[in-house]
Order: C-alpha cells, then structure tokens, then sequence
C-alpha cells in the first residue's frame, strides 16, 4: 500500500513528464492551473497517466473536481483502495 | 506582370547529412551518403530496412516540453527554421526586431504528423477513444510545422503549408 507521499511523488513525476514541472513544486497545497501553470490539455495527458501509473479510472466527472495535487492524491488513494 | 524580388537572408536545414547547414554542406562535398541500416526494431520485418534518416534527433535539440508536443514532422521543422532565424541574424525576444504584422510562415510538407496519426490510431483500437491523445490533431495537421514556426517567432501574416509535386 503506497503512502501519500509515495503517490504525491509518482503523480510528480507525471507532472514534470507531461508539463516540465520541477518535482518539488508538485506539492499538496499547489493548484495545478492557478499555482503550477499546467494548460487544460496538459491536465488530460496528466489525467491519462495517472490512470495508467495507479491503475486506477479517473472519469471526466470526476477529473474536473481535481484542483490541487492533494485532491488528485487523494482520489486516486480511494480509487487505489 | 511584376516581378518579385526575393532576398535569401538565412539558411537553415537539419538532413540525413548533419544537423544544421554547414555539417550537412560539407558532408555533402564530400560525397558522404545519408544512408544507412535502420536501426529501431519496427524495421525487423521490413523488407527494405535501409533510409536516409536524419543525422541529428530534433527531440534532442528541442526542450523536452515542447518536443513532445510536436510530431517529429514539425520537430525538424522548427529545429531548421529556427536556425535560419539565427543565421538572418535575428533572436527571439528582444533581439526580434521584425514587425510581427509583416511575418508570414510557409512550410511545405508530404504528409505532416504521420507518426502522430498512426500512434494514435493503434492507441484508438487498443485502449478505445478515450485514451487517443488531446493533442493529436495540432500534432498530426500538415501545418503544424508552419504552425509552431509561427508560433516560435512570433509571426502574425499567416501560416501556410504549399503541398505539390
């Protein structure tokens, strides 16, 4: 069972693939859009590999309410459980 | 009927012979060939598994961000327009003095992002229509190349992308 900070990291690396993100800056608190300047069509592309990465499905419904780095980790926490 | 005057002000190019004009020129001179074996594993079952490939990967000149939103089409697209840029003389911020209203881009192509269109398609068939990339169409259009050109230099006369033989 992955820990937080584990995903928070996996999810890092997605970020910083897909977006050029420095790691350390894909923190809980950021906001992808506001905080970390990741475009709507990077957002879907991150999306992707994180249902790939955690194995996990992450619908559109769903994905809209995804704000911050935390509330990305959490949701594919649920979904991993 | 009036003639146009044409001035050549930059060379850029990125061929099986070098990465930019002077290796590709004096490769060139030099009677070497742009051919060789293909390497990568998709060649296996080919029966001709010989290409004038370029020399020089774009994806390796480019940031990583903006390579990857780019066919590798468009890719070396940029990588010599952006060196032809430099050979006028010009940059890209300040040190762009060209009036943006008056630039125009034109870059010819066979195709465009094939590679884009075909990897897509496979992902369509084997993970469904979910999965096929947001970016496909930017990346596989046939102006995409004069398109990121554009973009890159800030040009705001027009994209245009000639096809003929």
């Amino acid at each position: 069972m992955p820990t937080t900070e584990e995903v928070r990291a996996d999810l890092a690396e997605i970020v910083n693939e897909v977006a050029g993100v420095p790691v350390n800056d894909v923190q809980l608190d950021k906001s992808f859009t506001d905080d970390l300047d990741v475009d709507s069509l990077s957002m879907v592309e991150i999306i992707y590999a994180a249902e790939e990465k955690f194995g996990v499905s992450i619908p559109d419904e769903e994905a809209k309410n995804l704000k911050t780095v935390g509330d990305a980790v959490a949701y594919i926490e649920r979904a991993a459980a | 009927m009036s003639r146009i005057r044409v001035v050549v002000t930059g060379l850029g190019a990125t061929t099986p012979l070098g990465g930019d004009v002077s290796s590709t020129w004096e490769n060139l001179l030099a009677g070497k060939s742009g051919v060789a074996r293909i390497e990568a594993d998709w060649a296996d079952d080919l029966p001709v598994k010989i290409a004038a490939q370029a020399a020089v990967d774009p994806a390796e000149i480019l940031e990583r961000v903006e390579a990857r939103r780019l066919d590798r089409c468009a890719q070396l697209a940029v990588v010599a327009a952006l060196e032809a840029w430099r050979d006028a003389g010009y940059g890209l911020r300040e040190d762009n003095p060209v009036d943006r209203e008056r630039l125009g881009v034109a870059v010819a192509t066979g195709i465009g992002g094939m590679i884009t269109l075909l990897s897509n398609w496979d992902i369509q068939k084997e993970k469904g229509a979910r999965r096929v990339s947001p970016l496909s169409i930017p990346m596989l259009m046939a102006n995409a190349s004069a398109a990121n050109v554009s973009l890159r230099l800030g040009a705001r006369a027009g994209a245009h992308t000639p096809v003929s033989a």
